[in-house]
């Protein structure tokens, strides 16, 4: 089985070499690291959470929905969870197209999806040793309890 | 019926839980259920309901989705991937 959820370090090499497709013009590669500071204040390195089951079956539907909406032949995510250090690779979005502008596309929205449904939480590390989970998107609105009242 | 129920980012940290056993009464019960009673034992979680989503399995559930006798049940505050 495809793995897209791991806490080893990202490797793009292997992502690089399945998508290799002499039909392809383009190839584009999204990567987030982690910065140094967030909202003004510095940043010593990120936890990442996972649902780590759930989150392989969105990854691989947002690959699929990658496919089906643009003229994209290749759409292969993969995230890192655990302890991550400034400078560490979070995600690969790695996309090949016949042409530039449907795989920039394609990988706009594969992150901007990962972000609103992808069952991952960060929680940040302060150089004063504090720490915070950032707010996100909540899944499904309303909550089970609010939809009982 | 006996669940589990597993906490992620910021639910894990209030709930000081990663994953615990909880008893459900009867043989027939909803995700809703599971949430009630996670809330009885975890007060904490009150303040996260606006925002919660469920999942029994690998699948997210709504209030209404039927859980089974072993089922894991995870609670997922809102997303912050990538």
């Amino acid at each position: 089985m495809t793995t897209r959820v791991t806490d080893a370090p990202l490797d793009l090499a292997p992502l690089l070499a399945e998508t290799e497709d002499d039909a392809c013009g383009a190839l584009v590669i999204f990567s987030g690291t982690v910065r140094n500071t967030n909202e003004g204040r510095p940043v010593s390195g990120m936890t990442y959470d996972a649902h780590v089951a759930l989150a392989e079956r969105v990854l691989a539907e947002i690959e699929a929905e990658a496919l089906a909406r643009f003229a994209v032949r290749h759409c292969r995510i993969v995230h890192r969870i655990g302890a991550l250090a400034l400078g560490d690779v979070s995600i690969y979005i790695v996309v090949r197209a016949a042409h530039r502008a449907e795989a920039f596309d394609a990988a706009r929205y594969a992150i901007d999806q990962v972000k609103a449904r992808a069952p991952i939480w960060k929680e940040e590390h302060y150089t004063d040793g504090a720490s915070r989970y950032l707010d996100g998107t909540p899944l499904r609105a309303p909550s089970p309890e609010a939809d009982a009242r | 019926m006996h669940i589990r129920v597993t906490f992620y980012g910021r639910l894990k940290q209030d709930t000081g839980t990663r994953q615990a056993a909880l008893e459900l009464p009867g043989d027939r019960a909803t995700v809703r259920d599971a949430v009630e009673a996670a809330l009885k034992a975890y007060p904490t979680l009150a303040a996260h309901l606006d925002t919660l989503a469920c999942s029994v399995g690998a699948a997210l559930a709504d209030p209404g989705t039927p859980i089974r006798d072993g089922d894991e049940i995870g609670f997922l505050p809102p997303v912050s991937g990538g």
